[in-house]
């Protein structure tokens, strides 16, 4: 019997892969970034799963820092590509 | 076999670190492989501590059962922390050759050219 926890986990892991072969396929550069930023939101929310599938509460600790993180990394690249720096 | 897996990913990480350090011209690029290295090895040292079946070694509502080592995660945030201030230091003088040779191909910067 599988844990429907791990389930969803998996399911979060296929559309993670649909990400990376956006990334390594994307025509432009833009493309690249919203596939990065898909990820992201998605490794938040596998984290926040796999807290609840192993019964810790501080791996949600870790997904709301990496949401921070990532929303700020998103937004030097989007800052880059528009030729502000 | 699936569990020699981590390790498989650590020599492929160290691998491609080296092969960018040797044959890459671009300093950046150079910059991207050390950091390569550096992640292989923060992997193998967390790696090296992980117990099948056992939670992390956090006291706090923890449940009873075998914990992972402690001591290679702290390694690994003393190398993590070690490894930024590198990249930070190797980057500043990245930008500084790029000001002062006005290019960033390691092979074009020659200070006793003829």
């Amino acid at each position: 019997m599988i844990e429907p926890f791990f389930l969803v986990a998996a399911l979060l892991l296929i559309f993670m892969v649909c990400g990376i072969i956006r990334i390594v396929f994307g025509p432009t550069i833009p493309d690249r970034v919203v596939g990065l930023d898909t990820i992201n939101t998605l490794v938040v929310a596998a984290m926040i799963i796999l807290g609840a599938a192993y019964n810790e509460v501080i791996y949600i600790d870790v997904a709301i820092v990496y949401a921070l993180l990532s929303f700020i990394g998103t937004l030097y690249i989007a800052k880059y590509l528009e030729g502000g720096m | 076999m699936i569990g020699n897996l981590p390790y498989a990913a650590c020599a492929a990480l160290i691998i491609l670190g080296i092969y960018a350090l040797m044959f890459k011209r671009n300093l950046i690029k150079i910059v991207i492989g050390l950091n390569l290295i550096e992640c292989g090895v923060n992997l193998f040292l967390i790696t090296l501590g992980y117990k099948s079946g056992s939670v992390a070694p956090i006291y706090t509502m923890a449940e009873k059962k075998e914990m992972v080592l402690p001591t290679p995660q702290a390694l690994t945030l003393t190398s993590i922390v070690i490894g930024l201030a590198t990249t930070a230091l190797i980057l500043s003088f990245a930008v500084l050759i790029y000001k002062h040779y006005n290019t960033v191909d390691a092979s074009k910067v020659r200070r006793l050219r003829g």
